[in-house]
């Protein structure tokens, strides 16, 4: 991660600082009405106020516990799953066609029948976060196991290496980078079902309370609560790629890194 | 005779290994749905009735085509943005650090609740929806092609160094090329993030498109149609797979070259 | 504290019950729901101990007077332990209403005849908010400042939002603009959020917008000017909502529908006795500012249905291709 040398903290912040700076701007030279989108400061003293309030804090409790379960779900399931499947040729090809089929299907499109079958709830909002995760990790899962070195395997193959030994020093290995990038990519895209869900359903989170700042209307607010998600998913992401250097430690994406 | 058989076998294996469960599937369903009238799970006989009174027609011209317009054009305008950016900040360390908190934080924003703003700064043409799906797809290309480069066998890049091959030559037959199977696997899932965007900005400052056509389902409570939609969507996805399984095969012909070689 | 502990323990149980059991695990929830509502139901005595009841409500300022009245109390003289469900949108309320997870919805009339369109059996059981017959009307057809639009006819040929297409407010647009010598089939309608409306307006991308208060003040305030009030110009006192339940509700339960219009009804009296305690929840539950919600102009709150700004609906959806054919109000309505 570059924010770990002090270079990349102080470019880092550069970045943010810049953006800050453009959206102050934009706002107060009356580029856009700040009725509608109001200045950076504006928002941030709002975020600051909104932090005190115990509604926020619950909020957030909600929305981090319906997407850490549901990343867990589509996850586990996604690597089970997308394994068995691409460990077996037969599979693979025979499941092909459903899944290219039922990939693209946007979970929204779901939403009411996630609402008749578990109601204006958490669980509700779940089926809505797991499906396009699930999708994502089964199908790096998929890349990963088919990009193992045909080299290597017939080295194993010819080493008499077994099967735990071919999965465990082959397929793991090779795989892993895959995984992990669909993790990570699966995390951020989680959060971002868990706050539309909240948005469109209506259980409580951080998504709820955005809908109701737009409503009300407080544009303050609102903007507020974007910027939290921004954040959280900052945050997130900074958790998956310390996992990351963890796992991958030996492979040339994360070893150039520490080189720098 | 014989021959003919010969050469039909693998297509039919083919074709059976396609269709097998897809027809289980439908048979499962039509198995489920048979007697009960679920208003919210109509059967398979159901669904495509009326797939062909909702499609096939004059709302194929005013839904479905302009909605596939700005899919493409959406995920077109993600995979250049996606690659030269990505290029750009894998290849240039300071550039990484400057942009990388600022990337991650707009990764992170539902595109959902940027579409006020966007519809603040670009109106509610098809811009805005332009810029809807671009805001959720271009970060699997961009991500993908950062780390594709970064990634590149540092063994590849000092022994094009040390040929002297630099800039525009390396990036081109070298840093490219051993990026692209990362570059292609973030463009895969570009195409698909695309189409659920595609139905999401469809659902803001709407009058026509299969996203809107989704919505005026669901709120009118049609939902035989929702699920002829639903279908649409699959079977959209199934032939955006299937072109861009073709252009990987392509592209990537050296890289799945290289391991049939090898498996040879 | 323990509560959040509960949640920690429930969400390691759903990592536990993992993969595609959780989906089977969360069709329990309706069942169960269901279970506790009929057992409730039964205890048909009403007095001698309050029955659940959930009251599925969009999160819209004309909901006040309900949240208000639950707190003070007013429901729980009538028998009835009232929880209200916040629901986003129309679309999310009938699927809760049928699967019983909520009992009664607070919606618009529109929506329950477009749902018996579709061979839905859904009812309304009583009023809940009537448009204003004279006056300025609580929702208007609005266009920014210089766009020379003064009158409904002037609508002709622009680009005008509503917040969903094919519903009412299209429906009155149409007819208003006809009525008033206009052409409606060359209004070009796009949907645009109402809170999105003042930012477009503004914009000048879209030339006009149907919208509620306090959106309408928005637009006004910014230098902009009412058009038409679609409502009041088309059917004088038009339900914006009403009280729904499913027909099987009303078959099976008739005291407990019974109760809930006679709640209904003290309700308004209430809100109308309490004026500024049913405002203080459009700050509590709907996060209005305090000023905003002091000034904010509400509808006429009634129980009392109107069969003939109902039946004036009907027949004006079915002269605009709304409906093939026309809702019948003797299944539709269900009095006490």
């Amino acid at each position: 991660m570059s924010w770990t040398t002090s270079r990349g903290r102080v470019l880092g912040l550069l970045g943010i600082l810049g953006f800050l700076a453009t959206w102050e701007v934009a706002a107060r030279s009356g580029l856009v009405n700040q009725t509608y989108l109001p200045a950076a400061t504006t928002t941030l003293a709002r975020l600051g106020r909104e932090l005190g309030t115990p509604q926020f804090w619950a909020a957030l409790g909600d929305t981090l516990i319906t997407w850490s379960v549901g990343l867990a779900i589509a996850f586990l399931a996604a690597v089970a799953l997308g394994a068995v499947v691409g460990l077996v040729p037969f599979l693979e090809r025979a499941t092909h066609s459903t899944v290219e089929f039922l990939r693209p299907i946007p979970s929204v499109a779901i939403i009411p029948l996630a609402v008749l079958i578990a109601g204006l709830s958490r669980e509700a909002a779940l089926m809505v976060v797991v499906y396009a995760p699930f999708w994502q990790v089964f199908v790096q899962v998929l890349h990963g196991v088919a990009d193992v070195d045909p080299v290597a395997r017939d080295t194993a193959r010819s080493y008499r290496l077994g099967r735990y030994e071919r999965l465990r020093h082959l397929v793991l290995p090779t795989a892993l980078p895959y995984v992990i990038t669909g993790l990570r990519l699966a995390a951020s895209v989680a959060l971002i079902l868990t706050i539309t869900a909240e948005l469109v359903i209506g259980n409580p989170g951080l998504g709820r309370q955005i809908e109701v700042y737009r409503a009300a209307p407080d544009a303050a607010g609102l903007y507020a609560l974007v910027l939290v998600t921004g954040g959280l998913g900052v945050l997130v992401n900074l958790a998956t790629r310390m996992l990351e250097r963890r796992l991958l430690f030996w492979h040339p994406s994360v070893r150039k890194e520490k080189a720098l | 005779m014989t021959a003919l058989a010969r050469s039909l076998v693998p297509t039919l294996r083919t074709v059976g290994l396609a269709a097998g469960l897809p027809v289980l599937l439908v048979l499962g369903w039509g198995l489920a749905t048979q007697g009960s009238q679920s208003f919210y799970f109509p059967g398979p006989a159901t669904v495509a009735r009326t797939f062909v009174d909702t499609w096939f027609g004059p709302a194929f011209v005013q839904d479905v085509l302009p909605s596939l317009g700005r899919f493409g054009a959406g995920v077109a305008l993600s995979i250049v943005i996606g690659i030269v950016a990505g290029t750009a900040i894998g290849t240039t360390p300071w550039l990484r650090e400057l942009l990388e908190p600022m990337l991650e934080f707009f990764r992170a924003v539902p595109p959902v609740a940027l579409v006020p703003v966007l519809m603040l700064l670009l109106g509610i043409g098809d811009s805005m929806k332009l810029a809807v799906i671009v805001s959720g797809c271009v970060w699997p290309v961009l991500l993908n092609t950062v780390e594709g480069v970064r990634g590149v066998d540092p063994v590849l890049t000092e022994t094009s160094r040390s040929y002297r091959v630099h800039g525009a030559l390396a990036l081109r037959y070298v840093i490219l090329p051993a990026a692209s199977p990362r570059i292609m696997a973030g463009i895969r899932l570009c195409l698909s993030i695309g189409l659920i965007l595609m139905v999401i900005s469809e659902m803001f400052a709407a009058s026509s498109g299969l996203g809107y056509r989704l919505v005026y389902f669901q709120r009118s409570f049609m939902i035989a149609e929702m699920w002829s939609g639903i279908v649409l969507l699959g079977l959209i996805g199934v032939v955006v797979a299937t072109i861009f399984g073709f252009v990987d095969r392509r592209v990537l012909h050296w890289y799945h070259g290289l391991r049939e070689v090898a498996r040879g | 504290m323990s509560r959040r502990r509960s949640r920690v323990l429930a969400a390691s149980a759903a990592l536990l019950a993992l993969g595609l059991a959780a989906c089977s695990s969360t069709a329990e929830t309706p069942a169960a729901s269901g279970t506790s509502s009929t057992s409730d139901g039964s205890a048909s005595s009403m007095p001698a101990e309050p029955v659940k009841v959930t009251i599925g409500a969009l999160t819209i300022s004309e909901t006040a007077p309900l949240w208000g009245a639950v707190k003070a109390g007013v429901f729980a003289d009538h028998g009835l332990d009232v929880t209200i469900q916040p629901i986003q949108g129309g679309a999310q309320a009938m699927p809760a209403l049928i699967n019983g997870e909520v009992d009664f919805t607070v919606g618009q009339p529109f929506g329950v005849m477009r749902a018996r369109d579709q061979g839905l059996e859904v009812s309304i059981i009583s009023n809940y908010a009537e448009s204003l017959r004279e006056g300025p009307d609580i929702n208007s057809v609005v266009t920014g400042a210089g766009t020379g639009i003064t009158s409904a006819k002037d609508l002709s040929g622009k680009t005008v939002a509503v917040n969903s297409l094919g519903a009412a407010g299209d429906l009155t647009i149409k007819a208003a603009v006809d009525a008033d010598g206009g052409d409606s089939s060359t209004i070009k309608f796009v949907e645009v959020a109402f809170p999105d409306v003042p930012a477009q307006i503004e914009a000048g991308n879209i030339d006009a917008a149907w919208v509620p208060e306090p959106f309408v003040s928005m637009v006004v305030g910014a230098g902009g000017a009412r058009v038409v009030d679609p409502y009041q110009a088309t059917i004088p006192g038009l339900p914006t909502l009403v009280v729904q339940a499913t027909q099987k509700t009303i078959d099976e339960k008739p005291e407990l529908v019974q109760a809930m219009r006679e709640a209904l009804a003290d309700a308004f009296t209430w809100s109308e006795a309490n004026e500024s305690e049913m405002r203080q929840s459009l700050v509590d539950n709907m996060s209005l500012p305090e000023d905003a919600a002091a000034n904010l102009p509400l509808p006429h709150f009634t129980a009392t249905i109107d069969r003939t700004t109902l039946q004036a609906l009907a027949d004006l959806a079915v002269r605009y291709g709304y409906f093939k054919t026309a809702p019948d109000l003797n299944t539709i309505i269900v009095e006490g």
